[in-house]
C-alpha cells in the first residue's frame, strides 16, 4: 500500500496555529506512507496538481488530505483524485481547520491534535476500498408545495421550461398571503392586479396542474424518484361541476370565520375566499354548516345551478411521482393576541394587526376599502402604528427581524393619509427603520416628509381604552420622555412566523428546520435554495421572512436549480451506502424500524426465508442501521467498522 | 409542609383589615399556620435602596425565624413578599452569598423556606375548586376589577403568574368565589406608590387613572393585595377627587375581604368598617340584587317545571293510550295467523 499525505496551510487559517511542516514531516514516518508534503492552498489549482503529480510519480494508491471540513472540499478532492487516475473513494480527509486550528490558540497543543487527526485519517485510508456509483432514471415532474407567490413563480418558470408541475395548495385557492395585500411597497401598485394574472397563468398553463384544497401526507423516495401521497380534502362540492357562480355563498344562512379576511368579518359556511380565486370553487366549512351541525338546511344544494354540492364527499389520497420538490409553504402572521397582553390581548376592538389593516384598506376587502374604527364605524382622526410586534422581541421568543414590517408599515401609513385625508394624524413607533431594498429608503423618507407621518423612536408599553379612544403609552427615546397618544385606531406590525405545520412537513421531507420552523437552506451563502436533502428545494418565506421581490427572486433561482437537476436523464447515486451481510442477518428487522428513509426491506433469499436488504437507491448512508444491528451484519461502504475501530485505536493507543 | 405567617409592619396597623381578613380566610379554608416568632423589618424601601447586603440580611433574618415554625412563608403584603422572595432566591442559589449574609446575622440561616404571596399560596395549596365548594354568600352581582400593582405579579417566572402584563391569579380566585370579575388592561400600572411622598401630584394623577380605568371597565370596586396600593386608592381617594375634580366613590377591597365575604364571614370579621370608602352599601346592594335575581330565576324555573310536568303528564296519558292500542293490535295480529292456520286446516 502506498499512501500520500497532503497537509494544507490554508494561508494562515491552519498554519498560524498548527505547525503544518512538522506534521507533514512526521507523517512520512507512518506505516505505508510513501509521500507527505505541506501545501499553501491544497484546494487551489497548484495544490491539486501536486496531488495528481504525486499519484503518478509515487504510484500512490491512497490519498489523505489534512485541511478543512469535508463539507467544504471533500468533493473537490475526490474529483482531483479521480482525475489523477485513482478511484475517488480511495481518498480520506482530516479536518484540521474547523476541528483544530480555528478553535485552538496554543500552537504545540493544536499541532499535536492535528497530528492525531492525520494519523487517524491514515489509519482509515488503509481500510478504504474502491467504490463505484450507480445511475438511476430521473422522473422529470416537479411538485411545488404551496401556491403563494413563491410557488406560483417557481411553477411558472418550471412549466415554461417544459417541465410538468403540480402545485399542491392547502387552501381552496392559490394566491397565498400576497392575494390578501392591498398595495405593495415601494411602488404602491395593486397587489392583486399583479398577482391574479399569474394565478390565471398557472390555471391555464398546459404544464401546470393546480391541486387546491390538498395536503402532502407522505413523501418517500429520493432525488429523481420521489413518491408523494397527496390528500384531497373534502370540499363537499364536486369541483368538476362547480362553476364558481357564488349563488350558494349568497344564499347560505350560516356564518363562519373568514380566514382570508383575517377574522374582520364572518364569511359563510360555504365560501369562495375572494372574487379572483384560482380555482374559483366553493367549499363547505363543515364545522359551521347547518346541515353538518344541526342536520337541516341543504340550501346550497337546492340553489346550486350546477348540482355540484355533495354532502357525502370523502377525502381521497392519490399517489404521484416526482423528480424534484419545491417547498414554498410561506408564512403565518404572529398571533400577537396570545403574547402581547400589554396591548390588550385582542380585547380592544380598535387594535388590529397589519394584515387585518391590509384587508380593511383593500377595495375587495369586507369594507370596500373604507378605513374605519371597528368600535363605532367612524373614520379615524389619529392612527398609531406599532412596529416589531412579534419581531426582535426575546420576551415573546421571537428574536429575529421579520424584515418586511418597516416597509409595510410605511406603506400603510401612506395609504392611511390617502384614504382618510392628509389631515389625519399618523404616528409610527419604531425601534430602527430597516429599509434596505431598492428604492426603500427613499420611500420611507417620502412617507415622513411628503406625507408628514410622525415617526417616534421607542416601544409602546401599554394600550388601554379611555373615553372612547385607545390610549397609546410609549417612550420617545429621542426626546427621553414618556408620550401618550389618544388614538382612534392602532395597527400592530405583527411579525412573520413559519407556516403552521412547517415542522411536520419538514419531517416528512427529511429537511432541516430552525428553532422557529423555518426550513434550512443547504448553505447560508452558497446553497441558498437547496436543502440538505437532494432534490428538495426552497422558495420564499418558508426559509426566512422575506418580502415579495426577494421571494420571487428566490423562486426563480429555485426553478433554475430544479431545471439544472432535471436536465440530466440519469443521476449518479452515492456508493457510500449500507450493505447487509445476509448470512449473518437474524431477521430482527430493527434496521427497518430505525431507518429514516425506508431503505431496508425484507427480501426472500430462499423460499420462506426473509433477510434484510438495503435498497441501494433509497439509502442515504446515514449509518443508523449499522449502529443498530445487534449482530453487526450491516456495514457502511466507505465507512467500515474495521476502519472506524482502527481510527479509534490510533487515537487511543499511540 | 407547615406554614409560617409574616404580617409585616403595614398589616399591624394601617392595613389591619388585610391582616384580620387574611387570618379569617385561612381559618375558613382550614389552612393552619403559625406566626413567625420575633419577626423584624422585611428590608423594604429604605434598606434595599441603600444597601443590598443589609436588605437581604434583614429578609434572611425573617426566613430564619420562619424556619423555626415552618418551611413555607406567607407574606400577604406585596412588598414584604417581594423582599423576602428576592432574598430567598439569591440565598438559596448561592452558598457563597448565604455565607456573606450569615456573617452579618447574629445566628445563621441554614434553612430552605419558600416564600409565597397570598394569591399564589391560595392557588397552589388550596385551589379554586375548594374555594368554590365553600362559597356561602352569592357575590355574583359584585362587579370588581383586580388590581395587582407593580409587585405582586412581576417577574412572572418567579411569582408563578402566567404573564407580567396580565397576571391572573386574583382574577381566578375571585371568579372561584363567584364574584363578577371585569377585564381591564390596567392591572399592573403604577398607583404612584411612594412617588406620592416627594410629589403628591404624581400619586393623584396615577391613582386617579387607575380609578378611572376601573370605572370604565364596569367595576364598582377594586380588589387589591397590597397595603400601599390600598392607601393610594382608598385613603387618598377624596384627595384624588379634589385634585382632579372627579367624583369617584369606589370601594377598594382587599382580596381576603372579598373572599371572606364569599365564604360567609361577616362584615365585622373582615373589618369592612376600616375601609375609608365605605364598601358596606355596595356589598349589601350586590347581595340583595343577587338574592332578587335568584328568587326571580327560581320563580321562572318553577313555572317552567310546572309547565313541563303538565306536558309530561299529557304525554304519559297519550303513551298509555298508545300502548293500549299497540297491545290490542298485537293481540289481533297474534290471533290472525291462528285463524289463518285454522282456516287452512279446515
Amino acid at each position: 500500500m502506498r499512501i500520500g499525505v497532503f497537509v494544507c496551510h490554508c494561508g494562515t487559517n491552519i498554519a498560524a496555529t498548527v505547525d503544518v511542516v512538522s506534521v507533514a514531516k512526521r507523517a512520512l514516518g507512518l506505516k505505508d506512507v510513501v509521500h507527505a508534503e505541506d501545501i499553501m492552498y491544497t484546494c487551489a489549482e497548484p495544490g491539486q496538481a501536486a496531488i495528481r503529480k504525486a499519484i503518478e510519480d509515487k504510484k500512490l494508491d491512497r490519498v489523505v488530505v489534512a485541511a478543512c471540513s469535508p463539507h467544504m472540499h471533500e468533493m473537490t478532492f475526490r474529483r482531483c483524485v479521480d482525475n489523477g487516475g485513482l478511484n475517488p473513494y480511495l481518498f480520506e480527509m482530516a479536518n484540521i481547520r474547523e476541528h483544530c486550528s480555528w478553535i485552538h490558540t496554543d500552537i504545540p497543543v493544536a499541532t499535536e491534535k492535528a497530528w492525531d487527526l492525520v494519523k487517524m485519517a491514515v489509519a482509515k485510508a488503509r481500510r478504504l476500498e474502491p467504490l463505484w456509483s450507480n445511475e438511476v432514471e430521473v422522473n422529470k415532474d416537479v411538485l411545488v408545495i404551496g401556491g403563494g407567490v413563491a410557488g406560483i413563480q417557481a411553477a411558472l418558470d418550471l412549466a415554461d421550461a417544459g417541465l410538468k408541475v403540480t402545485i399542491v395548495e392547502r387552501e381552496t385557492t392559490i394566491g397565498g398571503v400576497m392575494a390578501k395585500l392591498d398595495k405593495t411597497f415601494p411602488t404602491i401598485d395593486c397587489s392583486a392586479c399583479i398577482l391574479t394574472p399569474r394565478m390565471v397563468d398557472c390555471a391555464q398553463h398546459e404544464n401546470i396542474d393546480v391541486m387546491a384544497y390538498c395536503e402532502v401526507d407522505r413523501v418517500s423516495g429520493y432525488v429523481g424518484n420521489f413518491t408523494v401521497d397527496v390528500r384531497k380534502k373534502a370540499a363537499m362540492v364536486d369541483w368538476t361541476k362547480c362553476v364558481g357562480c357564488e349563488i350558494c355563498v349568497q344564499k347560505c344562512p350560516a356564518k363562519a370565520p373568514d380566514t382570508f379576511n383575517v377574522g374582520l368579518e364572518p364569511t359563510k359556511a360555504i365560501y369562495i375566499p375572494f372574487p379572483q380565486a384560482v380555482p374559483k370553487r366553493a367549499a363547505i366549512q363543515v364545522e359551521h354548516c347547518r346541515w353538518f351541525t344541526q342536520g337541516k338546511c341543504r340550501v346550497c344544494e337546492k340553489v346550486c345551478p350546477a348540482d355540484a354540492v355533495d354532502y357525502e364527499q370523502k377525502e381521497e389520497t392519490v399517489q404521484k411521482r416526482f423528480g424534484a420538490i419545491v417547498v414554498a409553504t410561506g408564512l403565518e402572521v404572529f398571533p400577537w393576541e396570545e403574547y402581547y397582553h400589554e396591548y390588550g390581548s385582542g380585547k380592544i376592538k380598535d387594535v388590529i394587526s397589519g394584515l387585518q389593516y391590509e384587508r380593511m384598506l383593500s377595495a375587495s376587502g369586507p369594507y370596500g376599502g373604507h378605513v374605519h374604527r371597528l368600535s363605532n364605524g367612524e373614520g379615524p382622526k389619529t392612527v398609531v402604528f406599532i412596529q416589531c410586534v412579534g419581531s426582535r422581541d426575546d420576551s415573546v421568543g421571537r428574536p429575529y427581524c421579520s424584515s418586511v414590517c418597516c416597509m409595510y408599515t410605511a406603506k400603510q401609513a401612506l395609504l392611511t393619509k390617502d384614504h382618510c385625508g392628509m389631515d389625519t394624524e399618523v404616528y409610527v413607533f419604531y425601534i430602527d427603520i430597516r429599509a434596505t431594498g431598492k428604492g426603500y429608503e427613499e420611500f420611507v423618507k417620502r412617507v415622513q416628509t411628503e406625507f408628514g407621518v410622525k415617526y417616534v423612536r421607542g416601544r409602546v408599553s401599554k394600550l388601554y381604552e379611555e373615553e372612547g379612544k385607545v390610549m397609546v403609552r410609549g417612550f420617545d427615546t429621542l426626546l427621553g420622555e414618556q408620550v401618550e397618544i389618544a388614538a382612534d385606531l392602532v395597527v400592530l406590525a405583527s411579525g412573520i412566523m413559519a407556516a403552521n405545520g412547517a415542522k411536520e412537513l419538514a419531517q416528512k421531507l427529511s429537511v432541516s428546520y430552525d428553532e422557529f420552523g423555518f426550513f434550512k437552506e443547504g448553505h447560508p451563502k452558497l446553497r441558498p435554495v437547496e436543502t440538505n436533502t437532494a432534490g428538495v428545494f426552497l422558495a420564499g418565506a418558508c426559509q426566512a421572512p422575506k418580502d415579495i421581490p426577494a421571494t420571487v427572486a428566490q423562486a426563480s433561482a429555485t426553478a433554475s436549480k430544479v431545471i439544472g437537476l432535471l436536465a440530466n436523464d440519469k443521476l449518479k447515486t452515492s456508493p457510500m451506502i449500507a450493505i447487509v451481510g445476509q448470512k449473518d442477518c437474524v431477521s430482527c428487522w430493527k434496521c427497518i424500524d430505525v431507518c429514516p428513509f425506508g431503505a431496508p426491506e425484507r427480501q426472500e433469499v430462499r423460499p420462506g426465508e426473509l433477510k434484510s436488504h438495503v435498497i441501494e437507491t433509497v439509502c442515504q448512508g446515514c449509518g443508523v442501521c449499522v449502529a443498530t444491528c445487534p449482530v453487526n451484519c450491516i456495514s457502511l461502504k466507505g465507512f467500515s467498522t474495521d476502519a472506524v475501530l482502527d481510527q479509534i485505536e490510533e487515537a487511543l493507543l499511540s | 409542609m407547615s406554614l409560617a405567617y409574616y404580617p409585616g409592619c403595614s398589616l399591624l396597623h394601617s392595613s389591619a383589615e388585610f391582616d384580620r381578613s387574611t387570618r379569617k380566610v385561612l381559618a375558613a379554608l382550614g389552612v393552619e399556620y403559625k406566626d413567625v416568632p420575633d419577626w423584624t423589618c422585611c428590608g423594604s424601601t429604605p434598606a434595599h435602596m441603600m444597601d443590598h447586603l443589609l436588605a437581604q440580611s434583614l429578609a434572611a433574618r425573617n426566613l430564619r425565624q420562619a424556619a423555626e415554625v415552618g418551611d413555607q412563608l406567607l407574606a400577604p403584603c406585596a412588598s414584604c413578599y417581594q423582599r423576602q422572595k428576592n432574598a430567598e432566591i439569591e440565598i438559596h442559589k448561592s452558598d457563597a452569598f448565604r455565607a456573606q449574609v450569615n456573617a452579618v446575622l447574629d445566628k445563621p440561616y441554614t434553612g430552605h423556606v419558600i416564600v409565597y404571596a397570598l394569591p399564589e399560596y391560595l392557588m397552589k395549596f388550596v385551589g379554586e375548586e375548594k374555594i368554590a365548594s365553600l362559597v356561602k354568600a352569592d357575590l355574583s352581582q359584585l362587579k370588581v376589577v383586580p388590581y395587582y400593582g407593580c409587585l405582586l405579579g412581576r417577574p412572572s417566572e418567579l411569582t408563578g403568574e402566567c404573564d407580567n402584563e396580565q397576571p391572573m391569579m386574583m382574577d381566578m380566585l375571585l371568579e372561584a368565589a363567584g364574584v363578577d370579575v371585569k377585564w381591564w388592561n390596567y392591572k399592573t400600572e403604577c398607583c404612584g406608590a411612594s412617588g406620592g411622598m416627594p410629589k403628591m401630584e404624581i400619586q393623584r394623577r396615577l391613582s386617579g387613572k387607575v380609578l378611572g380605568q376601573a370605572r370604565a371597565a364596569g367595576a364598582d370596586a377594586v380588589v387589591v393585595c397590597c397595603p400601599l396600593c390600598h392607601v393610594n386608592l382608598d385613603l387618598k381617594q377624596s384627595q384624588i377627587n379634589s385634585y382632579l375634580g372627579t367624583d369617584y366613590e369606589m370601594p377598594i377591597l382587599y382580596l381576603p375581604q372579598v373572599l371572606g365575604l364569599a365564604l360567609g364571614l361577616s362584615a365585622d370579621d373582615v373589618m369592612l368598617g376600616k375601609n375609608m370608602v365605605d364598601p358596606a352599601p355596595l356589598i349589601k346592594k350586590a347581595v340583595a340584587e343577587a338574592a332578587r335575581m335568584k328568587a326571580e330565576e327560581e320563580k321562572k324555573a318553577a313555572e317552567k317545571a310546572a309547565k313541563a310536568a303538565a306536558r309530561e303528564a299529557e304525554a304519559a296519558d297519550a303513551e298509555v293510550a298508545a300502548a293500549a292500542q299497540v297491545a290490542a293490535a298485537a293481540q289481533v295480529a297474534a290471533g290472525a295467523p291462528e285463524d289463518g292456520v285454522a282456516e287452512a286446516k279446515s
